[in-house]
C-alpha cells in the first residue's frame, strides 16, 4: 500500500463504503482512491467528518445548502432550457480536495501561459512578428473566428491585453493536467468559485476551518488592484465599471456578485456614451469619464459601430477609444482569438520564441488540419480524436470520431479536406472522475462523475496570480466525455490545501472581503431607473394585496354593505381587473376572478405579475441590495401561493402574508440601502404608487358620497377607507361613532403625522424633488409646473378640494404625468444606440 | 475582351449623397464614413471633399486594418435629417491582365503544408490568409464550392481565364433583382434563390472562390454606367457597386465584376477593400432616437468629357479638398432619381448593370 494511503478509515460509513474501494473504475483517474482503492491521504479531513456523521445530519447540511442557493436566488441561465433564467445553481457539496504541492506546480504552469497568450495578443494585434516569422500561421489566427481587424494597433495600457485568464483543466489516467481549452475573451466561474465557497462554509463550516483551505480573496483583491493600476486615469481617481449584456444572460447572476464584491457600478452598454475619445458613464449628475471596464460580453458585442452592428449591447466608438488607448478594456477587445484550439499545438514554440521558456502546462494533444502532416495524423487515428472547427462550436458541434460508422467518417474526411485549415483534431483524453452525492431521500451515496477544473489567473503588478481554487464542473451523468455547465451539468469547491512550509500560495487578502479604496461614480441613470420602478412595484404590490385582502374579507362578511361596492369598483380602478362587458357595476366581480387577481402567475397585471415586475427590476439592482434584503424580497416573489388554482383560504393566507412581507422589504429599503441619490428615486417612486391608490380610493369615495347624498353619509360606511389606509387605529383614539366623511377626511387627507395620508405624501414628493433637484444640479423645468397642482394641495386647499371628485381623478392624472417627467428628465439618457 | 493596359487615365467626378431621414429626433449619433477613396496602382484621388449638413463634434480620418482610409464623425446636436455629401475627382486607367499562359488544374492556392522557415508560402499567407476563410458575412458554403468547380471542371486554361469564367456564369445565371434581398439577406438564401444585387454576387463569387482555395476579397467602389441609346445620363440614378478581387499568382489581385460578368476595366472607382460587405459599409453609424428612418442614397460618376459638356463640373471641388462650408451647389434639378435605401449596392441604369 503506498505511503500516501492511509489505512485507519477502515471502518467508514456506509456512505463511503459504497465508493472507496470500488473505484477508480475503467482505467480512469479517480480524484478520491487511488490506482488500489484506497482513500488519498489528503482526503482525511472530510472523510473522517463523513464518517462520523448520520446520513440524516448530511441531509440536513445539504437541505440548507440548497435552500441557500434558492433563497440568495443563485441562478445560472441554461439557454435551451424551458425553465429559462431562474434555474437555480447546481452545487455538489462534496468539494474537490487537492495537494497544494500539486497545485503549486499547476499554478507555475497557468500563469506562464497566462504571460504566453498575453504576449501573443500583443503580437498579433501589433507587430506581428509571429506571423511573420511563420512560427504561428497567419491561417490558425486569421482563420480563427475571434481575430478582429478592428482591434489591430490597440493601445493596451500597460501592455496587458488579458487581465483575466481562465483555463478549462483535465486530468488524464495518469494523473497529469492538461489544457483542454483556454478563455481569453471574458472568462467566467471565478465568481461561481466565490459563491461556492460561501455556500460550502455554511455546509460544512468545521471543515473549512480545520483544514488549511487556500483562501480566495485575494486573488479578487488583485483583480481590482490591477485594474485601478492600469487603467489609464491621467491623474484622476480610477473609475471602473463591470460590463454585463444583461440579465438575460447566463452568468448575469455571475455579474452581479462580482460587481458587489469587487465594489464596481454594474452597468449595461447603454449606461455608456463615447465622447471624444473616451468613454462615459451616463449619471444623474451627468456624464463621468470612465478608465476601465471590466466586461462580461464578447468581443463582437461590444461595438454595433465596428464590430456586428446588430448588437444592441455595445458602445458605439468603444473599439476607437481602446485602439487609442484611452480606455482599459479588460480583457482587451480581440482577445477571444487566442481561444482558438488551432492555436494551441503552436504554443510551444511560441513559448520559446517569446519568452525564452519551455512551455510548462502542455494543451491536451492538437493538430490543426491545415498542416499536412496533422491531417495524415488524423485519417489514420480517428477513434482516438475529437474533431472540432476553429470557429467554435457555434458553427460545427465537436464529433467523437468513435462514433462513426465507416461511411460516416469518410464523410467528415471529405469535409474537412475541403477546407482543413477550418478544422483541429483533440486528442480523446478519458476524464478523470470524482464522487457526488446522490441526493435520494433515504438512500444516500456517493457516485463517480466526471471531472474538469476551470481555474483562473488574474494580472497584477507581480505577474500572473492564479486562484488557489477554481470551478470544479461536474457532468450529469458518469460515462461523460466533456463537461460544460452549458450541457446540464454541476459544480463543486475546489479546495487547495496549503503546505504548510508553503508560504508563497497565502495570498493576501482581508476574509471578511473585499477592503480596497473604491472609486465613487455617479448613479447611473438606469439604476435610478430601476430604483424609481422598485420602489414603485414594491407599493404597487403592497395596495394590491392591502385591497384584495380587504375587498376579499368585506364581501365574505357584509356582502350587501356599501363598502364591498365601493372596494369592488376600486378593485377595478387600480386596474387589478377588466370590468366584464354589459355587467352592471363593479359589485359583479366574481369571487373566482378576485383569487386570481391574487394568486394566478398569469393574470394581466395581478398581484402575482406586479411580483414579477419587482422581481425583475430587483434583480438587475441585486448589486446594490443586501443579502438579506435580496433575500426577503426572493421568497416574496417566488412564494409557493402563486398557483393557477388557489381557492379562497389559501388566498386569504397568502394576502396576510404578502402584506407583511411587503412591509418587511419597506424596512429593509429604509434601513439597508445607502441613501445617496439612487435611494431618493426609490423613494419617489413609492410615494408616487401610494398616491396613485390614495387618489384612486378618494375618487371611488366622493363619487359614493356625492351618488348617496350628505344626508345618507351616517349609513355609508366608510370603513374600508379607515382600513385600506391602515387608519382604523388612529380614527378609534378620537372617535367612537361611525365613520363619517368629516373624520375620515381629517386623518385619510390632511393628518401631517400620518404617512398613509395624503397631505404627509403629498409634502414628501415636494421635499423629494426639491433635493434631487439640488442632488444632480438638474433644473427642475416641468417638474416644478407639475408640482403647482401638489402645491396647490398642500398650502390649505384640502378643504375646498377634498369634496371634488373631479379634484381627486385630476390628481390621478397629474401624478402620470409627474412620473413621466421624471423619466424624461433622469432616465432617458440610458436608452440604447441602434444602429442604422 | 481581354483589356490591355495602355497606359490611359480616364477622369471622373463622382457624388455621393447619402441622406438619413428620421421620424423622431437623434439626439446623438455616431457614424464611420468608407467613403474615401485611395491611391492604387490603377487609381489617383485628383480631388476630395465631403460635406455633412450637421456640425460635427468630432470628425477624425483613419486607416483601417485593411489599408481603407475611413471617416469617424459624430453629432451631438438634436437632428431629424443627416446628409452626407461626399464629392471627388478621381483617374484611372484599365489593370494589367495577366499575362500568364500556365495552364491551373483547379488546386488550391492555399498552403497545405506547413512548414516552420518557409518564409515564401508564409508571406503569401499573412497577405491572403483573411481572404481564404470564413467571414462575418461570407460562410464558405461548400455548395457555393461546388457550384464554382461545376463551371471550371471541363478544362484547363490559365486561372484567370477560368476566373472569368466564373464571373460570367454568376452574370448569366444569377438574375439581378433588388427586391429580393436586402444587405443582411444569408449567402445561402441568394444563393438557392439565385437573385440579388452585385452585393449578393460578389459575395457569391467571393464564397465559392475561396471554397476552392482562392483567395478572394470584397471591392466597394463606382462603376460608370451607360445610358440607352440617345438617351440623356440621369443625374443621381447610379449607385454605390460592388465586385472581387481574386489573388492570380505571378500577378497579384485581378477585379472581376459578376454582376456585369466582365474584368475590371478603367470604368471602375475602388473606394475600400474588404473581407466581406460588412468591414467596407460605405456609411454606417449608431444613433440615439430617431425611430423610423428612411435613406437615400444617390450617386453620379461622370467621364471628365461629359462634366466640360454639360456644365455639371463643382468648380470648388476642382481647387480645394476639404473646403469649408456644406454648401457642394444644389445643381441636382427636379430630375435627381434617388435610391430607395433598402438597397445602397444596385446599378439602376442602362444596360451595363442589370
Amino acid at each position: 500500500m503506498p505511503a500516501h494511503v492511509k489505512e485507519s478509515l477502515t471502518a467508514p460509513s456506509t456512505l463511503l463504503a459504497g465508493y472507496i474501494g470500488r473505484f477508480p473504475v475503467d482505467g480512469r483517474f479517480d480524484e478520491l482512491c487511488a490506482a488500489d482503492g484506497a482513500a488519498r491521504a489528503h482526503w482525511d479531513p472530510v472523510l473522517e467528518l463523513l464518517g462520523r456523521m448520520q446520513a440524516t445530519e448530511i441531509e440536513t447540511r445539504l437541505a440548507g445548502a440548497q435552500q441557500h442557493i434558492r433563497d440568495e436566488g443563485i441562478t445560472y441561465t441554461i439557454y435551451a432550457d424551458p425553465q429559462g433564467r431562474d434555474r437555480p445553481w447546481a452545487l455538489d457539496e462534496l468539494p474537490l480536495v487537492l495537494p497544494g504541492e500539486e497545485w503549486e506546480r499547476l499554478s507555475y504552469g497557468l500563469a506562464q501561459r497566462a504571460r504566453l497568450l498575453n504576449q501573443i495578443l500583443a503580437d498579433i494585434y501589433g507587430a506581428q512578428s509571429l506571423l511573420h516569422k511563420g512560427i504561428i500561421p497567419p491561417e490558425v489566427v486569421y482563420g480563427a473566428g475571434g481575430w478582429l481587424p478592428a482591434a489591430f494597433g490597440t493601445r493596451a495600457p500597460g501592455d496587458i491585453f488579458l487581465h483575466s485568464y481562465a483555463a478549462d483543466l483535465l486530468r488524464s489516467p495518469d494523473g497529469q493536467w492538461w489544457v483542454v481549452g483556454d478563455r481569453t475573451q471574458a472568462p467566467s466561474g471565478a465568481g461561481y468559485a466565490l459563491e461556492n465557497r460561501l455556500i460550502m462554509s455554511r455546509a460544512f463550516p468545521e471543515l473549512l476551518t480545520q483544514m488549511p483551505v487556500a483562501s480566495l480573496n485575494g486573488f479578487f483583491t488583485a483583480l481590482r488592484e490591477s485594474l485601478a493600476f492600469h487603467a489609464p486615469s491621467d491623474g484622476e481617481s480610477p473609475r471602473i465599471v463591470v460590463l454585463t449584456p444583461g440579465p438575460l444572460n447566463e452568468t448575469y447572476y455571475e455579474h452581479s456578485l462580482l460587481a458587489r464584491y469587487l465594489g464596481f457600478p454594474l452597468v449595461e452598454g447603454g449606461d455608456l456614451v463615447v465622447r471624444d475619445g473616451y468613454v462615459w458613464l451616463k449619471t444623474i449628475h451627468g456624464l463621468q469619464r470612465i478608465h476601465a471596464i471590466l466586461r462580461r460580453q464578447d468581443d463582437a458585442y461590444c461595438d454595433p459601430l465596428e464590430l456586428r452592428s446588430d448588437s444592441a449591447l455595445g458602445i458605439a466608438g468603444l473599439t476607437d477609444c481602446a485602439r487609442r488607448g484611452n480606455v482599459l478594456i479588460a480583457n482587451a477587445l480581440g482577445a477571444g482569438v487566442v481561444e482558438s484550439a488551432a492555436l494551441q499545438g503552436f504554443l510551444p514554440a511560441a513559448c520559446r520564441a517569446l519568452l525564452g521558456e519551455e512551455l510548462m502546462l502542455p494543451s491536451v494533444a492538437t493538430w490543426w488540419c491545415g498542416e499536412r502532416a496533422a491531417m495524415d495524423y488524423v485519417r489514420s487515428h480517428m477513434d482516438d480524436l475529437v474533431i472540432k472547427s476553429v470557429h467554435g462550436i457555434g458553427h460545427f458541434q465537436p464529433i467523437f470520431g468513435q462514433d462513426l460508422n465507416a461511411a460516416q467518417r469518410e464523410e467528415l474526411l471529405a469535409r474537412i479536406e475541403s477546407t482543413p485549415d477550418s478544422f483541429v483534431a483533440q486528442e480523446w483524453v478519458r476524464l478523470s472522475q470524482a464522487p457526488v452525492l446522490n441526493r435520494r431521500p433515504g438512500n444516500l451515496k456517493l457516485e463517480a462523475r466526471s471531472v474538469g477544473v476551470r481555474a483562473f489567473a488574474v494580472a497584477s503588478a507581480q505577474g500572473y496570480q492564479v486562484m488557489p481554487g477554481g470551478l470544479t464542473r461536474v457532468e450529469s451523468h458518469r460515462d461523460a466525455r466533456v463537461v460544460s455547465m452549458q450541457r446540464g451539468g454541476a459544480s463543486k469547491d475546489t479546495w487547495v490545501l496549503q503546505a504548510s512550509d508553503n508560504e508563497e500560495l497565502v495570498f493576501p487578502g482581508d476574509e471578511a472581503g473585499a477592503t480596497a479604496p473604491i472609486v465613487h461614480t455617479g448613479v447611473p441613470s438606469r439604476v435610478a431607473e430601476n430604483l424609481f420602478w422598485m420602489g414603485r412595484y414594491t407599493e404597487r404590490a403592497e395596495g394590491m394585496a392591502r385591497l384584495l385582502r380587504l375587498t376579499l374579507s368585506e364581501r365574505l362578511h357584509h356582502a350587501r354593505r356599501h363598502g364591498a361596492e365601493a372596494l369592488h369598483e376600486l378593485v377595478w380602478r387600480y386596474g387589478l381587473v377588466e370590468l366584464p362587458k354589459g355587467a352592471a357595476g363593479a359589485s359583479q366581480i366574481p369571487l373566482e376572478q378576485l383569487i386570481r387577481c391574487a394568486t394566478h402567475p398569469r393574470h394581466n397585471q395581478g398581484l402575482a405579475a406586479t411580483l414579477d415586475q419587482l422581481g425583475r427590476v430587483a434583480f438587475s439592482l441585486r448589486d446594490r441590495l443586501s443579502h438579506d434584503h435580496w433575500r426577503a424580497m426572493n421568497r416574496l416573489v417566488n412564494d409557493q401561493a402563486l398557483t393557477e388554482n388557489s381557492t379562497l383560504g389559501p388566498t386569504l393566507v397568502w394576502l396576510d402574508r404578502a402584506v407583511s412581507g411587503l412591509a418587511a422589504l419597506s424596512g429593509f429599503a429604509l434601513d439597508a440601502m445607502n441613501r445617496d441619490t439612487g435611494w431618493r428615486f426609490l423613494s419617489l417612486g413609492r410615494r408616487l404608487e401610494r398616491l396613485v391608490l390614495l387618489a384612486a380610493a378618494l375618487n371611488v369615495a366622493t363619487g359614493h358620497l356625492n351618488q348617496h347624498g350628505e344626508s345618507d353619509q351616517r349609513s355609508q360606511s366608510l370603513d374600508w377607507l379607515l382600513d385600506l389606509t391602515d387608519s382604523s387605529g388612529s380614527f378609534r383614539g378620537r372617535s367612537t361613532g361611525m365613520a363619517t366623511w368629516q373624520a375620515i377626511r381629517d386623518i385619510v387627507l390632511l393628518d401631517e403625522t400620518h404617512p398613509r395620508s395624503l397631505r404627509f405624501q403629498v409634502d414628501g414628493v415636494q421635499q423629494a424633488l426639491q433635493r434631487l433637484g439640488r442632488d444632480t444640479g438638474n433644473s427642475l423645468v416641468g417638474l416644478e409646473q407639475t408640482g403647482i397642482l401638489l402645491t396647490g394641495w398642500s398650502l390649505g386647499g384640502f378643504p375646498e378640494l377634498a369634496m371634488q371628485q373631479s379634484a381627486f381623478a385630476q390628481l390621478e392624472q397629474e401624478i402620470g404625468i409627474l412620473s413621466d417627467l421624471l423619466v424624461s428628465r433622469y432616465f432617458s439618457v440610458s436608452e440604447a444606440g441602434m444602429a442604422v | 475582351m481581354v483589356t490591355l493596359n495602355e497606359d490611359r487615365w480616364r477622369r471622373y467626378q463622382i457624388r455621393h449623397d447619402t441622406e438619413y431621414c428620421y421620424a423622431y429626433a437623434v439626439n446623438s449619433a455616431r457614424h464611420r464614413a468608407h467613403l474615401v477613396p485611395s491611391d492604387h496602382a490603377d487609381q489617383h484621388v485628383a480631388g476630395y471633399s465631403i460635406d455633412i449638413n450637421q456640425p460635427l463634434s468630432e470628425s477624425r480620418e483613419g486607416r483601417d486594418f485593411f489599408g481603407n482610409a475611413y471617416r469617424d464623425f459624430s453629432i451631438n446636436m438634436p437632428h431629424r435629417l443627416l446628409d452626407v455629401r461626399v464629392s471627388m475627382i478621381v483617374d484611372v486607367r484599365a489593370p494589367r491582365w495577366p499575362a500568364s499562359e500556365t495552364p491551373w488544374a483547379g488546386e488550391s492556392l492555399a498552403r497545405r503544408v506547413f512548414e516552420p522557415g518557409d518564409q515564401a508560402a508564409n508571406d503569401f499567407a499573412l497577405m491572403c490568409a483573411p481572404f481564404l476563410t470564413d467571414s462575418p458575412m461570407i460562410p464558405t458554403l461548400s455548395a457555393v464550392g461546388a457550384w464554382a468547380r461545376d463551371r471550371i471542371s471541363d478544362d484547363a486554361r490559365p486561372l484567370h481565364d477560368q476566373l472569368l469564367k466564373i464571373t460570367r456564369a454568376i452574370h448569366e445565371e444569377f438574375i439581378f433583382d433588388p427586391e429580393a434581398t436586402a444587405v443582411g439577406t444569408p449567402l445561402r438564401e441568394v444563393f438557392s434563390n439565385r437573385r440579388g444585387v452585385c452585393q449578393d454576387f460578389a459575395q457569391i463569387m467571393i464564397s465559392g472562390l475561396r471554397c476552392l482555395g482562392i483567395p478572394a476579397r470584397y471591392v466597394s467602389g463606382y462603376i460608370l454606367t451607360h445610358p440607352p441609346p440617345g438617351k440623356p445620363r440621369l443625374v443621381g440614378a447610379d449607385a454605390t457597386h460592388a465586385w472581387v478581387e481574386a489573388w492570380c499568382p505571378d500577378h497579384g489581385w485581378l477585379g472581376l465584376d459578376p454582376t456585369n460578368g466582365k474584368a475590371v476595366s478603367d470604368e471602375f472607382v475602388i473606394l475600400a477593400r474588404g473581407r466581406d460587405y460588412a468591414d467596407v459599409i460605405p456609411l454606417r453609424g449608431v444613433v440615439i432616437g430617431g425611430g423610423e428612418h428612411t435613406l437615400d442614397v444617390s450617386v453620379t460618376m461622370l467621364p471628365e468629357e461629359e462634366v466640360e459638356a454639360s456644365g455639371q463640373g463643382n468648380a470648388k471641388l476642382r481647387q480645394t479638398v476639404n473646403p469649408a462650408g456644406n454648401d457642394v451647389t444644389s445643381d441636382h434639378g427636379g430630375h435627381t432619381t434617388r435610391g430607395t435605401g433598402k438597397n445602397q449596392v444596385a446599378g439602376r441604369q442602362g444596360e451595363e448593370v442589370r
